[in-house]
């Protein structure tokens, strides 16, 4: 019996399907994921850093397309860094990612993280995350 | 200071076992009990405490109630002895090597889904808060995919860490998942060795943990930050000492019974099931003897913790989970049809030796050899503590909100199974 159940364990084993972490460090396991979806190493403390740089506490959004393929791991990982601020996610319609933007600004938001989307001509100021562009937004 | 903080959890987690444990417990057990007990011990401080005090204050005050715990009952149980022949040398031999083996994919594996977005994220907030979550967590309409209606405990022991390190730190919190792992092991030998009079069998069914893959190599193994495996553990300790009473009717077993069983909604919100199922298990008992008292001694914890956990999220205006329908007559009736798949899925599961080797086919064999043998009470126990939960595991999903349905059943039936797998596995140690 034991070694049936052995035999059919071992058999089991074969998926091996959990994601691994590559280094140590305060945000290894939301980097695995992140990685994934942004491209870019260590992007969980590039994110924590844009989102520290924006004036004032009021909410961030990400824009993400409205039809595109976004993995949705990202959104909560992001969600998480991004603590205390609110975080909403907002779809955008035809990649109108310009109009968004100021609609954002005129509801007193911190900032923005425009994810797999081309960003319009914006400030110097932005930061390039993989994937991800972090724009300030409050003034 | 991971270790620091881990090392207070056991020592005031070996004094509390100490005076609720029977006398003449081996050292495994006593380890084992350390272990969850301080857990449950830590977050339950932690929580009450949070309101109050913070930060360093916070660690401090739990420190020292945890440290006065541990020192005031400091007594070491006597060893029981090396293990005797070739076999017991053996499997203690094959048991070392598997430990050694998860350490090593333990440290490896990153903390998933649900340990991240539901569990982790908490610890994360409360930290920033210093040390207790504030109450803009629970009416975040922005983060309500994080659950902030699930109970504390694993974020809790979380925070106990961060708090000692002054950071949040995804390497060093994983550092939990494998002592809850040991905690299995420990209970399981313990257990089972006690249960059928030989020590090499408890040895043996410890060692067969290791090939339940879905606890080892699945994609929610018991190293990836989710509660379901705590809360197996907690279920299978509540189990053992239910049994205990059952044959002691001693008042510490009682109350570990008790402690155990209100630990359980404190893990995660399906531990008011497991609750249940305990109590009216237990109900039987207290009824044959005649004991009211010890009936009423025995819900008390769980009532607090279940009714108090409710009253806080009331009063801190949480907003309301939206993955299941409201409980009524008309949603049960109008989902009735989903009732075959749901079967279907449960079917497939349970005999999947993919996720579970052999544990389901054999804790079947089990439950009947056990009622063969003359066992028919422990039998039909065993049969309500793991049929009856599965059951209203598997009924649930009528309910669920979600479009399709089959999604919710395939992205938690796996892990509400594993809820129960250890109990599975004791009742296969028992049986044969």
């Amino acid at each position: 019996m034991a070694a049936a159940f052995v035999v059919c364990g071992w058999y089991g084993f074969a998926s091996g399907i959990s994601r691994r972490v590559t280094g140590n460090g305060p945000f290894n396991s939301i980097d695995v994921l992140l990685s994934e979806a942004l491209h870019v190493n260590q992007p969980a403390e590039k994110i924590s850093a844009a989102l520290s740089n924006l004036k004032g506490d009021g909410p961030v959004a990400i824009l993400v397309p409205q039809d595109g393929v976004y993995d949705n791991l990202v959104l909560p990982e992001i969600s998480t860094i991004s603590w205390p601020r609110q975080f909403y996610l907002i779809h955008c319609r035809d990649g109108d990612v310009r109009n968004e933007l100021l609609a954002l600004r005129a509801r007193h938001f911190a900032g923005a993280l425009v994810y797999n989307l081309h960003p319009p001509i914006l400030p110097s100021n932005v930061c390039r995350i993989g994937r991800l562009t972090a724009v300030p937004i409050a003034q | 200071m991971t270790f620091l903080s881990i090392l207070i959890l056991l020592v005031g987690g070996w004094g509390i076992a100490a005076r609720l444990l029977p006398a003449g417990h081996s050292l495994a057990m006593r380890l084992a009990h350390a272990w969850l007990l301080g857990a449950f011990a830590v977050s339950l401080l932690m929580t009450l405490f949070g309101g109050i005090l913070s930060g360093a204050l916070l660690a401090g005050a739990v420190s020292l109630v945890m440290l006065s715990a541990g020192i005031s009952s400091f007594r070491i149980p006597v060893p029981r002895g090396l293990p005797k022949g070739a076999v017991e040398w053996a499997l203690c031999a094959v048991i070392l090597c598997e430990c050694l083996f998860l350490a090593r994919f333990a440290q490896l594996t990153a903390i998933a889904w649900d340990g991240l977005t539901v569990w982790e994220i908490k610890a994360r907030i409360a930290l920033a808060n210093g040390g207790s979550l504030p109450l803009d967590y629970f009416s975040d309409a922005t983060r309500v995919w994080s659950h902030p209606d699930y109970p504390l405990m694993l974020p809790m022991l979380e925070t106990w860490i961060y708090l000692w390190l002054g950071v949040a730190d995804q390497s060093a919190v994983r550092i939990l998942f494998p002592c809850f792992y040991l905690a299995a092991i420990l209970l399981l030998y313990s257990g089972v060795a006690e249960l059928s009079g030989k020590r090499w069998w408890g040895l043996l069914i410890a060692a067969l943990l290791f090939f339940i893959p879905f606890f080892t190599d699945g994609n929610t193994n018991a190293f990836t930050g989710y509660a379901d495996f705590p809360l197996a553990v907690l279920y299978l300790a509540a189990v053992l000492a239910l049994i205990t009473y059952l044959r002691q009717s001693s008042v510490p077993s009682l109350i570990l019974f008790a402690v155990y069983a209100a630990a359980l909604p404190w893990m995660k919100r399906e531990g008011a099931i497991l609750w249940l199922c305990l109590m009216l298990v237990a109900g039987a008992g207290f009824l044959k003897r005649r004991r009211l008292r010890h009936a009423l001694l025995a819900a008390l914890p769980g009532l607090l913790v279940i009714l108090g956990w409710k009253l806080a999220l009331a009063a801190a205006r949480t907003v309301p989970n939206t993955d299941f329908l409201p409980i009524n007559a008309a949603n049960i009736r109008h989902h009735l049809d989903r009732i075959p798949i749901i079967a279907q899925w449960v079917a497939r599961e349970i005999i999947s030796i993919h996720d579970w080797s052999l544990l389901w086919p054999l804790c079947a064999i089990a439950l009947l050899t056990l009622a063969i043998k003359g066992n028919r009470g422990m039998s039909l126990r065993l049969l309500v503590l793991i049929g009856m939960p599965l059951s209203i595991y598997s009924g649930i999903y009528i309910l669920s909100s979600w479009q399709p349905f089959e999604s919710h059943v395939a992205c938690s039936l796996d892990r509400l199974v594993s809820q129960l797998a250890l109990v599975a596995l004791l009742t296969i140690g028992i049986a044969f």
